[in-house]
């Protein structure tokens, strides 16, 4: 960006700063100026025409720096364009696309992408059809998700959230796709950690972190989903697949009603002002499943909403919900069971994911999805000390077991088609019949086995070619114990 | 209303510059808090001792066009009032030139802006020798560079190759 001196002489206009409040800068004159635009103050600082009025312009500040009555400011006649392009793989950057690490400068990249676009028309999208891993186990075999969605991850504070999303990085990056995580007014200590967490797992070169922490103007944070989708929308243009985390965005709304109510835009409800709900759903609009030049891309967005006591009905997670195609739940109780992913599979919703499955997932889906209604309802029955039958209890057992099955680690991740298989052995009580200790040992030594043994990863992903979910059963019974015996060399 | 626009037209003109106006509305105020405190014979004397010639001369003329003799001391307040508002809304045009303009010269700048802007606007010079000469003016958000020191910057950009050739000669 040029100097102030250039803009000035550039445009012949002028304006000077009459009332400073916080993010917000109320200029006058600059009579030409547009929404949107970026304008250049004398002192070096940078903002954006946030509102025009007949005699005053509002400005967003970008900047910490304090700006005083009295300062010039200059048009530039450009809007807030961001430099993106692999060079920025690996880094830190700041919504205006300066590196924030502390590392090495950053070769700047040819390209600039403009942040606020207008989303792609329908005639440049296409149907949403490639299953999407996350490498989750309940979300993959209950809840799944398809490249392009826009699925919404929704919950109380400290309900595992954040952990789901790094997963599906994980496990994206090392698909060879591109993620982007837009860390939106978080603690400078937890975007440390974050990039930190994807160096130790070697994918961070395969990313890009947007973050504007807590301490960050106002403005500057306000522009980090943006920045985050113009990133993504960059390699998605060059044919790829992207997933974008937006986390999250009920702070990004709160620091947008907070520059609203300094703009002095009437409050709606919750105070928010009336047009956050075009501005989050303008932003989800931007994902999707595109047709590019150099052939399909898609993005993927995990928008983040942190609820408060549980409590689904609040106002920008209502909209975020009616924006998305899908939402995982993370129940607080479920996680005071000791459920990890604690996602709770009645009150998730995916509205696209389905229809990019194969037909033997699909029987899958549908088994699990009833199978637990099931379990739960007979839950309810041993709350009462009734005496339970043979098959109830052969039901409970079996319930526990997929339970156990769909509980992972922190960060843990599982291929689909391993996913399948090892479900269909717990199934068929091929394993998992023994202590959860030795269940968890058994499925240790298959996971090792599909990594490191080719033959053995063929044999599993040849059983996931079958056309339906009973006849992959009836090949488990028979062939199940051959691979679980194949897999215990790995046993450590 | 009609008597503000009688003001702010005809009778303000005297105003040339945002010192001159600020020093006015200054004295507005300060004449404001005591308007009741006086006998109706002292307000002459409240002008002589508060302000300077030029400005108790306009202040008159603003009573006198308005009728309002110098014992209406609420037809005072009012007239008064309305005058600092109206100072208020006037518009700056701000002038940085390369040397102190002489009042002849101040004169000058202030008619050709009535003339081209019309009346409501007050002159902001500031003096700034690094602009060698000519002017930079700004009115209503415009900004004009006409320096002598942006001409001849120009000039070097423009001819850098014939200037470095013939230097290097």
């Amino acid at each position: 960006m040029r100097d102030f001196n250039y803009y000035l002489n550039l445009t012949d206009e002028i304006g000077y700063v009459e009332q400073v409040t916080d993010a917000i800068i109320y200029v006058s004159g600059l009579p030409m100026v547009k929404p949107e635009e970026i304008v250049v103050f004398e002192t070096g600082e940078f903002g954006q025409v946030f509102s025009i009025e007949p005699e005053i312009v509002e400005i967003l500040i970008f900047s910490k720096n304090s700006i005083k009555p009295g300062v010039r400011v200059a048009r530039t006649n450009e809007s807030l364009h961001v430099p993106t392009g692999v060079e920025l793989l690996g880094r830190v950057i700041n919504p205006v696309g300066l590196a924030i690490d502390g590392e090495r400068s950053i070769k700047a990249p040819k390209d600039k992408r403009p942040i606020n676009v207008i989303p792609a028309g329908i005639t440049k999208r296409s149907a949403i059809t490639k299953p999407f891993e996350t490498g989750v186990l309940i979300v993959d075999m209950a809840i799944p998700l398809g490249h392009g969605q826009r699925e919404l991850v929704v919950g109380d504070r400290k309900t595992g959230k954040t952990s789901i999303l790094t997963r599906s990085i994980l496990t994206q990056t090392r698909k060879g796709n591109i993620c982007i995580y837009g860390a939106i007014g978080k603690k400078k200590i937890d975007v440390k950690k974050i990039q930190e967490f994807f160096r130790k797992e070697g994918v961070l070169d395969k990313m890009i972190i947007v973050a504007a922490v807590s301490e960050d103007p106002a403005g500057l944070i306000y522009l980090t989903p943006y920045t985050a989708m113009a990133m993504s929308e960059y390699f998605r243009d060059q044919g790829k697949d992207v997933l974008v985390v937006l986390d999250d965005l009920s702070t990004h709304a709160k620091f947008y009603r907070e520059i609203a109510l300094l703009g002095k835009k009437f409050p709606g409800r919750n105070s928010y002002p009336s047009d956050i709900f075009y501005v989050h759903a303008r932003l989800m609009e931007r994902a999707g499943n595109f047709k590019t030049e150099n052939g399909d891309g898609s993005i993927t967005c995990f928008p983040v909403a942190e609820t408060a006591q549980g409590d689904l009905s609040g106002y920008i997670e209502t909209n975020l919900m009616s924006m998305t195609d899908g939402h995982l739940y993370f129940d607080k109780d479920l996680f005071y069971l000791g459920r990890r992913p604690a996602v709770n599979p009645f009150l998730s919703v995916t509205r696209v994911g389905r229809q990019t499955q194969t037909n033997l997932r699909r029987e899958i889906n549908r088994e699990i999805i009833s199978f637990l209604n099931l379990y739960e309802k007979l839950q309810a029955f041993v709350h009462f000390g009734a005496e339970l039958n043979e098959s109830i209890k052969a039901t409970l057992a079996t319930g526990e077991k997929i339970i156990r099955f769909f509980n992972q680690e922190t960060n843990e991740t599982m291929p689909l088609n391993l996913q399948i298989v090892i479900f269909c052995m717990i199934w068929v009580n091929v394993i998992g019949n023994k202590d959860p200790l030795s269940t968890k040992k058994e499925i240790s030594n298959l996971y090792n086995a599909y990594h490191k043994d080719p033959k053995f990863k063929a044999d599993a992903d040849k059983l996931t070619e079958t056309a339906s979910f009973n006849s992959l059963l009836g090949i488990v019974k028979k062939q199940g114990q051959e691979l679980v015996k194949a897999s215990l060399i790995y046993d450590k | 209303m009609n008597d503000e626009n009688l003001i702010r037209y005809d009778s303000l003109k005297s105003l040339k510059t945002t010192q001159e106006a600020d020093s006015f509305a200054e004295l507005i105020d300060s004449i404001l808090p005591n308007l009741f405190k006086i006998k109706d014979s002292e307000f002459e004397d409240i002008l002589s001792k508060t302000t300077g010639k030029s400005n108790s001369t306009l202040i008159k003329n603003l009573l006198e066009e308005n009728k309002i003799t110098q014992t209406d001391h609420t037809g005072i307040k009012r007239v008064l009032v309305q005058v600092r508002d109206i100072i208020k809304k006037f518009k700056v045009v701000k002038l940085t030139v390369a040397i102190d303009p002489t009042e002849q010269t101040i004169s000058r700048i202030s008619e050709w802006v009535y003339k081209n802007y019309g009346p409501g606007n007050l002159l902001d010079i500031e003096t700034d020798e690094s602009i060698l000469g000519g002017a930079i003016v700004s009115i209503g958000g415009f900004y004009k560079d006409f320096s002598l020191k942006k001409a001849i910057g120009e000039v070097f950009t423009n001819n850098k190759k014939d200037l470095i050739g013939s230097l290097t000669k």
